[in-house]
C-alpha cells in the first residue's frame, strides 16, 4: 500500500527534477581581457603614482553574452586587507589623507567593452589605496579583480618609524597591542624637502577624540626618540596619531591604530 | 465507537467520523465513544445527527491530562523547551543564526513573510519580511509549540507558504491543574544564563497564568580567525564574533473565565524585549579596529539592535451545543518597535547623521477572527491591520499600511475535507527621497528611494484533505492538494535601500502581484509498536507561479559600500522535498535517523533559489543507562550545497556531533548538552552571516534544569508517606 501510494510522488519529484536540470543559463562570469602587461590596469601587480598628479586606469573587459556595468572603487587601505593581496606583507604603511576615495559606475554593453578612468590623486595622499574592479554581465554575474595603487608624496612632510616598543614596525602583522601603564619607545624621522617646522605625537582614544597622553612636541626631526607614557587606567581603541607642518606650511596628519589592554 | 440502542449494533466511524447504523425496529438512543472526548448518548435521534464532542480531562493518579489539539491536521509538535534547538533538530526545519534572543525558523527552505508564526491563532509580525528580524518569542512561557508543514491552511493565514509555527498559551483547556514550571539554564562556550517560571492556576471555572523569562548571552563563538567582506579581509582577534551578546525579558499574562452562562472568556498579554548587538560586518565595510572584542562578557555597542513587542488578545466563546462549538472570537492588538544603531561614520557619503539610530520601525498591529465550528466544518473571518512608520538616516522601506479581509470556510466531508478561503490585501506606502551626495560630500542630486502608491490585490486559497488509514495498524497519515496565493509582502513592494540583515541592497518593485502555487503533500506514519521498528515520511511538490526571489540584477547601487543591486522579481519555481525518520526501539536503547531533502529552482534559469537548505541527516543514538538516567549522542550530518543561486557560493558538507545527559528526579530534570563537541568550523548555508564567510556557531555546553511544581502532588504523597508509616 504504501509502494503505491510513494511511486507517483517518486516519479514526480524525478521527472520534475530532471526538467530543471535541463534548464540552461548563463552562469559565466565577465572578465578583464586587458592585454598582459598594463600599467595602469586592474590587472597591474601593483600601481605607482605620484599625489598631486593623475592617472587614467584602462581596462577592457569580456563577456560570452553581454556586459552591463562596470565599478570602480578606489579606497584607503588602513584597518583591512583584501583577497589574494598579499598585504600581510607590506609592515605598519603610514596613511595621510584617507579620506580620498573614488566610485564610478560605467555602463558597459557587448560582449568586448573598453573603459577609461581619469584618476586626480590629491596632494594630501600618502599610502596604500586598494583599487577594486567589479564587473556584471547583464544576467547578474559579477566578477571582482583588484590590486593596490601606491600614492607617493612629495608635497607635505613625512613621517618614518624605525622603532616602536623595540620592534621595527615593517615586521608587523596586523595592529599593534599595548599594554595600560606602560612606556613605549618610539623613534624615526619627519623630513621634508623644505624643512619641518613643527611635528607632534599623541595618543588618542577612539572613543572620547580626547589625548590620553601627550601632544608632545618634538624638538628633533631627521632622528626623534619619544617615550609614550599608556596611562594605567585606560583600555580599548586607540589612535597613536603624529602630525607635522612643514617651513613652506603644509600640513599632515598620519599614524596608526593601536588597542590597549 | 457508535452503539446504537435498543438493539446494541455498534458500528465504527470513518477517519472523518461519519457513521451509518440502523436497527430492526427503531433507533431510541446513541451512543458515542472516542478515545480522548467525553462518551456521549443522544436520545431519540433523528435520521441525520452531528454529535459534538468535547475533549476529555482525565486525573491519572495525582496527574490531570489534557491534550493540545492544532486546528491543522499536519500540525507536528515540536517538544525541545528551546526553539532553536527544536527547530535545527527537526527534519524539514532550521533556524536562521541571530542570536538567542530571536529566532528566525526556517521552513523548507522559507523563511521571514512566508513562514507564518501564530500564538493563539494570532499571527505574529513586527517587520518579519527581513531575514534577520527573527520571531519575538519564549516558548518555556507556552505549553505546546507546533510547526505546520506546507501552503494553504485556511486558518493560518496567507504568509504560510512553507508553513507556520503555532504556539499555544496556558488555558483552561490544555492547563486544567494548578503548577508551576520553573527552570534555569547555564551555557559555556557561548556564554548564556536564563531563568524562567511561569504560574498557572486553573480550577473548573476560572484559569490565570502568569510567566517571566530572562536571558543574558555572551558574543557567538566561532572557531573562525579570518572572514572577508565585498572582498576586504579582516581578522577576528578572539574564537568570537565581537558585539553579539545581548539580553532578552519575556513576560506573558492571562486570565480565563466561564460566565454565568456558560461563555469562556479569556484574556491575555505578552511582552518581550531584546537588546542585541550586531556584528559589525553588518553595518556596512567595518575597519579591522571596529572588530576588536567587547570588554565586558555582556557588553552591548554599536553597532546594535533592540526590539520590543507587546500584544494583548480577548477571546470569547458561544455556548456550545451538541450540534456545534458555538462560536469564537478573538480580537487582537500589539505593538512592535525594532531599532538599529550604528555609528554615524557607517553612513556613507554626506553630512554626518545627529544620531545613532539607523534604522526604526515602528507598527501597530490589529487582528480579528470570528469561527463557528460545527461536526461537519467550520466557517469563518479574519481581518488585519498593520500601520507601520520608518525612520532612521539608513532608508530601507517606507511607512505603509496593510489591511487584510478573509472569509474562510472548511467542510468535513464523508472522506476528506475541503476548505478555502478569499483574501483581499489593501495597502499603501509613502514615498521617500533623500539628497545623494557624492564622494566628496558634495550634494549631486535627489535620490528618489521610494514614491507613493495604493494597491488592491486578491489572494487565497482552496485545499482538499483526505486522511489515510493504511490497511496495517498504526500506519496513519494525510494527502492534500493545495492552491494558494500570498500576497506580497510591503518590503517585496517598497524596499529601497541596504539591508544590513542581509549585507545587500535589496530593490523591491511596487508592480509585483500575488504570487500563486499549486501544492501537493503526503504523510504516512508507522508507530505501531511501542518496540521495534518505527518510521514516519512526509513529502512536498509545488509549482509556483511568480513566484518572488531576491535576484541579483545587472547594475551596482549607487552608493560605495552597497555592492551589487538585488531585486524582488516574480519568476515561476519550483521546490519539491521530503522528510523522514526511522527508528528501532529496544527497551533501554534506541537508534534513530531522520533526515530531509530539499530542491527550490527557478524554472527559468535552472538556477536553486536563494538559501536552498542542502540535505542533511541526523543520526541519533540514546539509551537508558537506568531510571531516569539518559543518554543520547547524535550527529548531525549537512551535505554540501551545490544547488546555488547566481553567484551564491556553495557551502562544503559538515558532520557535527552532539551529546546530551538526561537526568529526571522527582525535583526535576537536569539535561546536560554539548553541541557541536568537536568545535567543527561549518558554514551554515542559509545564514546571512555565510555571505561573509563566517562560520556558524562553535561547541557549547550547557546545563539546562526545569521543573515543575503541581499544586497538591505534594501533600497527597505526605499523605501517603503517613499512611504508610502509620
Amino acid at each position: 500500500m504504501m509502494k503505491n501510494n510513494m511511486l507517483p510522488l517518486a516519479g514526480c519529484v524525478g521527472m520534475a527534477l530532471a526538467l530543471a536540470s535541463c534548464q540552461g543559463t548563463d552562469r559565466e562570469k565577465p572578465t578583464v581581457c586587458t592585454g598582459l602587461g598594463a600599467t595602469y590596469s586592474v590587472t597591474a601587480a601593483e600601481i605607482d603614482v605620484l599625489a598631486d598628479s593623475h592617472i587614467d586606469l584602462a581596462d577592457v573587459f569580456c563577456d560570452n553574452e553581454g556586459l552591463s556595468q562596470v565599478r570602480y572603487d578606489i579606497h584607503n587601505g588602513a584597518g583591512h586587507a583584501h583577497e589574494a593581496s598579499g598585504e600581510d606583507d607590506h609592515g605598519l604603511v603610514l596613511h595621510s589623507g584617507t579620506e580620498w576615495s573614488v566610485y564610478e559606475l560605467i555602463d558597459v554593453s557587448g560582449t568586448e567593452a573598453s573603459t577609461d578612468l581619469h584618476v586626480e590623486v590629491p596632494n594630501t595622499a600618502r599610502g596604500v589605496w586598494h583599487f577594486i574592479v567589479n564587473v556584471l554581465d547583464a544576467a547578474g554575474n559579477v566578477s571582482t579583480y583588484n590590486t593596490d595603487i601606491h600614492v607617493e608624496n612629495t608635497y607635505m612632510p613625512e613621517f618614518t618609524l624605525t622603532s616602536v616598543g623595540g620592534e621595527d614596525p615593517n615586521m608587523w602583522h596586523g595592529e599593534p597591542t599595548w599594554s595600560a601603564g606602560s612606556a613605549v619607545v618610539v623613534s624615526g624621522s619627519v623630513t621634508d624637502e623644505d624643512g619641518i617646522a613643527s611635528a607632534e605625537l599623541s595618543l588618542v582614544d577612539e572613543g572620547t577624540e580626547l589625548a590620553v597622553w601627550g601632544p608632545v612636541s618634538l624638538t628633533e626631526f631627521d632622528a626623534f626618540t619619544d617615550t609614550v607614557e599608556v596611562p594605567a587606567n585606560v583600555s580599548g581603541e586607540f589612535h597613536f596619531e603624529m602630525t607635522a607642518t612643514c617651513n613652506a606650511g603644509v600640513s599632515m596628519e598620519t599614524g596608526f591604530h593601536v588597542e590597549v589592554e | 465507537m457508535v452503539m446504537a440502542w435498543p438493539c446494541g449494533l455498534a458500528v465504527s466511524t470513518d477517519a472523518a467520523g461519519a457513521f451509518r447504523v440502523s436497527c430492526p425496529h427503531g433507533i431510541d438512543s446513541l451512543t458515542f465513544s472516542c478515545v480522548g472526548f467525553e462518551t456521549q448518548t443522544v436520545s431519540a435521534p433523528l435520521e441525520h445527527i452531528d454529535v459534538w464532542m468535547r475533549e476529555l480531562e482525565v486525573m491519572l493518579g495525582q496527574a490531570k491530562v489534557s491534550a493540545t489539539r492544532f486546528p491543522e491536521w499536519e500540525a507536528q509538535i515540536l517538544a525541545r523547551p528551546d526553539l532553536m534547538q527544536a527547530l535545527d533538530a527537526t527534519p524539514g526545519l532550521q533556524s536562521l543564526d541571530l542570536g538567542p534572543g530571536m529566532v528566525q525558523p526556517v521552513i523548507r527552505g522559507l523563511y521571514g513573510s512566508r513562514v507564518a508564526v501564530l500564538e493563539d491563532g494570532v499571527p505574529q509580525r513586527g517587520g518579519r519580511w527581513g531575514s534577520d528580524h527573527g520571531v519575538l518569542v519564549a516558548p518555556e512561557l507556552q505549553v505546546a509549540s507546533a510547526w505546520v508543514p506546507g501552503g494553504g491552511h485556511v486558518w493560518m493565514g496567507p504568509e504560510a507558504v512553507g508553513g507556520g509555527l503555532r504556539f499555544e498559551s496556558p488555558s483552561r483547556q490544555n492547563s486544567p491543574i494548578t503548577t508551576t514550571r520553573y527552570g534555569a539554564v547555564l551555557r559555556a562556550g557561548s556564554p548564556m544564563a536564563g531563568v524562567h517560571a511561569l504560574h498557572i492556576a486553573s480550577s473548573a471555572d476560572v484559569h490565570w497564568h502568569a510567566g517571566l523569562s530572562v536571558v543574558g548571552f555572551g558574543s557567538n563563538q566561532v572557531p573562525q580567525r579570518r572572514f572577508s567582506y565585498l572582498g576586504r579581509v579582516y581578522d577576528l582577534e578572539t574564537a568570537a564574533l565581537p558585539n553579539t551578546a545581548g539580553r532578552s525579558g519575556h513576560a506573558v499574562l492571562g486570565v480565563e473565565r466561564v460566565t454565568g452562562n456558560g461563555r469562556n472568556v479569556a484574556w491575555s498579554m505578552r511582552a518581550s524585549d531584546v537588546t542585541q548587538g550586531l556584528f559589525p560586518g553588518i553595518i556596512g565595510l567595518p575597519l579591522q579596529g571596529d572588530l576588536a572584542p567587547n570588554d565586558g562578557l555582556l557588553e552591548v555597542r554599536l553597532p546594535m539592535q533592540h526590539a520590543s513587542r507587546v500584544s494583548t488578545m480577548l477571546r470569547w466563546t458561544g455556548n456550545e451545543n451538541p450540534w456545534n462549538g458555538g462560536w469564537e472570537y478573538k480580537v487582537s492588538g500589539s505593538w512592535n518597535q525594532r531599532r538599529e544603531f550604528a555609528p554615524p561614520h557607517a553612513h556613507g557619503w554626506g553630512p554626518l547623521p545627529e544620531s545613532d539610530l539607523s534604522l526604526s520601525l515602528e507598527e501597530w498591529t490589529a487582528f480579528s477572527e470570528a469561527r463557528l465550528r460545527g461536526a461537519h466544518g467550520s466557517v469563518g473571518a479574519q481581518a488585519e491591520g498593520q500601520w507601520v512608520t520608518t525612520s532612521g538616516w539608513e532608508f530601507l522601506i517606507p511607512s505603509h499600511q496593510r489591511m487584510r479581509m478573509s472569509v474562510m470556510g472548511e467542510a468535513v466531508l464523508a472522506k476528506s475535507t475541503l476548505s478555502a478561503r478569499l483574501d483581499v490585501v489593501q495597502s499603501s506606502q509613502q514615498g521617500h527621497a533623500e539628497p545623494s551626495f557624492n564622494a566628496e560630500g558634495s550634494q549631486v542630486g535627489i535620490d528618489v528611494r521610494a514614491n507613493a502608491f495604493d494597491t488592491l490585490v486578491p489572494g487565497g486559497m482552496v485545499s482538499w484533505q483526505r486522511p489515510l488509514q493504511l490497511r496495517q495498524a498504526g500506519r496513519t497519515g494525510t494527502v492534500a492538494l493545495v492552491a494558494y496565493g500570498r500576497v506580497p509582502s510591503n518590503h517585496e513592494w517598497g524596499a529601497n535601500g541596504i539591508h544590513h540583515g542581509s549585507f545587500r541592497f535589496e530593490q523591491g518593485n511596487p508592480n509585483l502581484g500575488t504570487e500563486w502555487a499549486l501544492e501537493g503533500r503526503a504523510m504516512v506514519q508507522d508507530q505501531s509498536d511501542a518496540m521495534g521498528w518505527r518510521w514516519n515520511g512526509q513529502g512536498f511538490l509545488a509549482f509556483h507561479k511568480g513566484f518572488i526571489s531576491i535576484t541579483p540584477s545587472a547594475q551596482f547601487a549607487p552608493i560605495s559600500h552597497a555592492g551589487q543591486i538585488y531585486r524582488f522579481v516574480a519568476n515561476d519555481a519550483f521546490r519539491v522535498g521530503m522528510e523522514g525518520g526511522v527508528g528501532y526501539h529496544a527497551e533501554r536503547h534506541a537508534w534513530t535517523m531522520t533526515g530531509s531533502l530539499l530542491g527550490q529552482w527557478d524554472v527559468a534559469t535552472g538556477l536553486g533559489l536563494p538559501f536552498t537548505s542542502p540535505a542533511q541527516a541526523r543520526w541519533c543514538w540514546s539509551s537508558t543507562v537506568k531510571e531516569g538516567l539518559e543518554v543520547e549522542l547524535a550527529c548531525r550530518t549537512i551535505a554540501p550545497a551545490h544547488l546555488t543561486a547566481r553567484n551564491e557560493a556553495s557551502t562544503p558538507g559538515a558532520a557535527l556531533a552532539d551529546m546530551a545527559i538526561t537526568h529526571t528526579t522527582t525535583r526535576g530534570r537536569w539535561v546536560l548538552e554539548i553541541q557541536n563537541a568537536f568545535n567543527s568550523a561549518w558554514l551554515d548555508h542559509v545564514s546571512a552571516y555565510r555571505a561573509l564567510g563566517l562560520v556558524a556557531q562553535g561547541r557549547w555546553i550547557q546545563l539546562r534544569f526545569t521543573a515543575d511544581l503541581k499544586k497538591g502532588l505534594r501533600t497527597q504523597q505526605q499523605q501517603n508517606q503517613r499512611k504508610i508509616f502509620s
